[in-house]
């Protein structure tokens, strides 16, 4: 008895322990709403219709804070000249206004796998929408119940400085492996959409683009709208190679930040 | 090991000492005031006492070091609503003393093969979730918002308080820290009855311990400068929603630091338990006991939400911040135990 009481003890907290790693999995049974309903994305496709495989959009189910919900778009490709992701657009429908960002990838990045944080004002469906390099397209969508916070505090005055960049990069990796690249800046990101308390509205003030190069190429583009979470976060892949990485941040008043970081692959 | 998982387990590790050494030990705030207010038997509160003292010390020392920040917790936030964080004490306290026991005694005592808390767990983490984001919340964030009071300090704790009062910002921390901790190191440890007491001050020590190391491990261990996540310690109000939550959807949900200490309580109490022999199933004795259960689980559920923590959320972990509004949250529950143990709303046993 002793014995069994254990063994369940252990079971049930290897289960706890094994599951839940935040993202749902595509479920075939959920009917995804219409996206032929959203103008932004009827705009990009016109009449061809997206194919919804090859396409994962990682949200959670339920989101306390919807001031940063964790989002990961996921592409699948081997991100090669012959095969590999133009652009990725992201909408949140049920937020003020829909776009969330917009990148432009290159088969430098040896995976398209985006994470990001965003602004979500109401529970709602999210879309993710991807172009590959023959301009076929496909598309994922995730429905987030955004609920209250559960602390009593306002939010504390949000700091106005665009500065302290941020590269993050494995400890060792090897030459053409494909390595998580994190990136974080510093920024307001004020909507436009909060109240100053005297009666009108604090403008908008935003970072508008992000550019990462490797040595001088373009490798990954990133336009980013107001519903990307304060402290802009990205994070890429890229496929390891000796050269500088370097980012580039501007915002939508001519501001610019960037930092540099030399990739250094073991041989 | 990523940084998640290592926090993971760093609080599944500080769940099950929890649960072993609150099963051992018997370290239970209810049972300490009943215990003082009723035969004047003082250990068990001396135990309580010592383990806030411990908390108070090892935190503030963490802070000292500059290995932890404490100023995005939950308890160090400049507003608080002067109405519902009392209420919530006072509902909490007279919900512990009518279930018998509080959040984090009842999943101790679940380790050990108690139903009647299984269900006081139930209550707690449904009532706590529908005032915290459920069908309650409109109406708390309304009270709470009507009855705000946002401090002139900076720093809205013990220490802000004496700099305002004009002590040097240097030497505040220390100031405060020593004139809160000595006095309660005084009464705990005067007693000769808690020094032979091994059980009880050793229990007290080490449950006082795990507080500061709940800070390291999400403040320092899982400090990451790409995914900022509120700093915090034992607490056993929202993660006993959160834990059944996470039970219900976790294919969608990440789980975090203050569900796997839920989860290492039973664990680890229940080790305890089968090592010394006292584990079997106890269930209810009658539907009066089984009613007030229920009732207490949900006073407490509602009462902690409010009061941002629990005996252990607010009595050691936010006390450990010494931060004014824990110490009006740990009055409002005492003074609702008191209701509930002493005064003119007494349950009866």
């Amino acid at each position: 008895m002793r014995a069994l009481r254990i063994v369940c003890a252990a079971a049930l907290l290897t289960g706890l322990l094994g599951c839940g790693n935040g993202d749902a999995p595509v479920d075939a049974a959920a009917p995804v709403p219409d996206w032929r309903n959203i103008a932004p994305i009827r705009a990009l496709l016109g009449d061809i219709t997206p194919s919804q495989q090859g396409i994962e959009l990682g949200l959670p189910l339920v989101s306390e804070d919807g001031s940063a919900v964790p989002l990961t778009v996921s592409v699948h490709s081997a991100m090669t000249i012959e095969d590999y992701v133009q652009r990725i657009y992201l909408f949140a429908t049920g937020n003020p206004t829909p776009e969330i960002a917009a990148f432009v990838l290159t088969p430098a990045l040896g995976r398209a796998e985006l994470s990001t944080r965003v602004r979500l004002n109401e529970s709602q469906w999210v879309y993710a929408l991807a172009q590959m390099q023959d301009d076929s397209w496909r598309l994922a969508a995730q429905e987030v119940q955004v609920t209250v916070s559960g602390c009593l505090s306002r939010p504390e005055a949000m700091g106005t400085s665009f500065t302290q960049p941020r590269v993050g990069l494995p400890r060792s990796y090897g030459q053409g492996a494909v390595i998580a690249v994190r990136t974080l800046v510093d920024h307001p990101m004020e909507t436009g959409l909060r109240p100053d308390g005297q009666g009108s509205l604090l403008s908008q003030h935003i970072v508008e683009t992000m550019q990462v190069r490797l040595d001088d190429e373009l490798a990954l583009q990133a336009r980013f709208y107001r519903a990307i979470s304060m402290n802009p976060y990205l994070q890429f892949h890229l496929r390891a190679t000796t050269a500088q990485l370097s980012v580039h941040w501007q915002d939508d008043q001519g501001a610019q930040v960037q930092t540099s970081v030399a990739l250094m692959p073991d041989a | 090991m990523d940084k998640h998982s290592l926090v993971l387990w760093a609080g599944f590790g500080i769940g099950l000492l929890f649960g072993l050494t609150g099963q051992r030990s018997g370290f239970c705030l209810l049972s300490a005031l009943r215990d003082y207010w009723q035969t004047r038997d003082g250990r068990k509160l001396r135990a309580f006492v010592l383990a806030m003292a411990v908390a108070l010390l090892g935190t503030q020392l963490l802070v000292a070091l500059d290995l932890v920040t404490l100023r995005n917790s939950l308890y160090l936030q400049r507003s608080f609503s002067w109405l519902l964080v009392p209420l919530g004490g006072l509902l909490f306290g007279y919900g512990m003393v009518l279930a018998n026991a509080c959040g984090a005694r009842a999943l101790v005592l679940l380790g050990t093969g108690n139903l009647r808390s299984l269900l006081v767990l139930l209550c707690l983490g449904i009532s706590a979730y529908v005032c915290l984001r459920g069908v309650l919340a409109p109406v708390r964030i309304w009270l709470a918002d009507a009855s705000m009071l946002t401090l002139a300090v900076r720093d809205p704790s013990l220490h802000g308080l004496l700099v305002a009062l004009g002590v040097t910002p240097r030497l505040a921390p220390g100031l405060a820290t020593v004139l809160v901790a000595v006095p309660l190191l005084w009464f705990a440890l005067s007693s000769a009855a808690l020094r032979s007491s091994t059980r009880d001050w050793l229990g007290g020590l080490l449950i006082g311990a795990l507080i500061p190391a709940g800070w390291y491990v999400t403040g320092n261990l899982g400090a990451d400068p790409f995914t900022p996540a509120r700093v915090v310690s034992l607490s056993f109000i929202a993660p006993v929603g959160d834990a059944l939550q996470y039970l219900m959807l976790a294919t969608g949900m990440r789980a975090d630091f203050g569900i796997l200490v839920i989860a290492g309580v039973p664990v680890g109490a229940c080790l305890g338990a089968i090592l010394g022999g006292s584990w079997y199933w106890q269930g209810f004795e009658s539907p009066a006991q089984m009613r007030r259960a229920i009732t207490g689980g949900v006073l407490m559920g509602l009462g902690g939400a409010l009061a941002l923590g629990c005996s252990i959320g607010q009595g050691l972990t936010g006390f450990s911040t010494l931060a004014l509004a824990s110490f009006v949250a740990v009055i409002g529950i005492v003074l609702g135990a008191w209701l509930g143990l002493r005064g003119p709303l007494r349950v009866p046993r």
